[in-house]
């Protein structure tokens, strides 16, 4: 189960999400799709796949490809972990 | 008890007459009633307290003691250290408890009482929580309009804004200003505008006379402000800079620092809101040193 960060600060922009991690003062951007699945955390990696398959016509495991890049980005700068 | 105003909070304090003198210098200011607040839509009224109760901020004696699990740093602050632990609403600061609310909130404070850096968070969180968006800038006004100016340490803020103060402008406060997201209405808690001998005489000398005769512990004129003499609105931010253009996580950012992290959930969640609610005001080319007057007299008299 993936979640986020309770410390995080969220800007919403509309199309955009910006997140602030604030011990680290280090942004990090999320475009639509980012957002999708921020939005949906706490969620699994299939739960966040089959969302983005649907909602933007990918195939199964482009949408996990996609999910999992996103996941990864925002673990390595400590915006989200996996329980 | 002591009843006082802290921006559109009734504050009822059990503090001894020290402290609360104390705290009173630094967070007492008048209710205003601005013509922003009164158009508002109910909801948006409620917000600000105009209807129905106002926000509470009760003060007094006792800290429970620190659960297991509550989050835990040590933070520095007005050059000391302040040993900090939260937990969703609560903070402890030292030996100072605070209960955040967005309507109502509790500071109690310990025998050993608090030092000032202590107070400051904690009222600074309660404000957030309450709506108000702590803003490290000054605020300059003409009539009902204000523009605040952002930036870095040293980055000429306080010069512009004793060059402004000399223009004839009002200046709402020199870096303590609190915005509220719900109505745009901008507050200061200043009582003067701080500037060395060397600073007056070079860009604003006909403010010498005004200054007080005390000075502050650095050795700076105290320029007497009028941060209460009206209600204004805030218009636009201007960031002091090289004249580069922010893209939007840069403006984020920036705003994020010019307001501070909040620590508890309350305020956590009305901060979020309130950055959203202030980036269009935050103008995306940051102006110079040279620019910078130029552009607050035509946001104001235009």
């Amino acid at each position: 189960m993936w979640q986020a960060n309770s410390a995080v600060l969220i800007t919403d922009l509309g199309d955009e999400l910006v997140l602030m991690h604030p011990e680290r003062s280090e942004m990090f951007s999320l475009n639509a799709a980012g957002k999708l699945i921020w939005q949906q955390l706490p969620a699994t990696l299939d739960s966040l796949s089959h969302s983005l398959e649907h909602t933007y016509g990918l195939t199964p495991s482009q949408a996990r490809s996609d999910a999992e890049v996103v996941l990864e980005q925002l673990r390595t700068r400590d915006l989200v972990n996996c329980v | 008890m002591n009843s006082w105003n802290s921006l559109d909070a009734q504050v009822q304090s059990e503090l001894t007459p020290a402290q609360d003198s104390e705290l009173r210098a630094l967070w007492e200011n008048p209710v205003l009633h601005s013509q922003g607040s009164e158009s508002l839509a109910p909801s948006a009224q409620a917000a600000v307290g105009l209807h129905s109760g106002r926000r509470s901020i009760e003060l007094r004696g006792g800290v429970p003691p620190l659960p297991a699990g509550a989050s835990c740093a040590s933070l520095t602050l007005m050059d000391s250290r302040v040993e900090a632990a939260w937990n969703e609403s609560r903070l402890w600061l030292d030996d100072l408890y605070t209960e955040v609310g967005q309507h109502s909130s509790r500071l109690l404070v310990g025998k050993g009482g608090a030092s000032a850096a202590a107070w400051a968070l904690a009222l600074t969180e309660v404000q957030r929580a309450g709506g108000w968006l702590p803003l490290h800038a000054a605020v300059v006004a003409r009539g009902e309009k204000a523009v605040a100016i952002t930036g870095v340490s040293g980055a000429g803020k306080s010069t512009a804004t004793l060059r402004l103060l000399g223009l004839g402008l009002r200046v709402i406060c020199e870096d303590r200003a609190f915005w509220h997201a719900a109505s745009g209405e901008v507050r200061g808690l200043d009582r003067w505008l701080r500037a060395f001998d060397d600073s007056v005489d070079t860009f604003a000398p006909q403010l010498r006379a005004q200054a007080l005769a005390q000075r502050d512990i650095k050795g700076k004129l105290l320029v007497p402000l009028t941060p209460d003499a009206g209600a204004a609105q805030l218009i636009e931010i201007l960031a002091l800079g090289d004249g580069n253009v922010m893209n939007n996580a840069g403006r984020v950012k920036l705003l994020w620092e010019t307001t501070g992290y909040p620590l508890t959930r309350p305020a956590r969640d009305a901060a979020q809101h309130g950055v959203g609610r202030l980036l269009p005001l935050l103008r995306a080319q940051t102006v110079t040193r040279q620019t910078v007057l130029g552009a607050v007299q035509e946001l104001l008299e235009s």
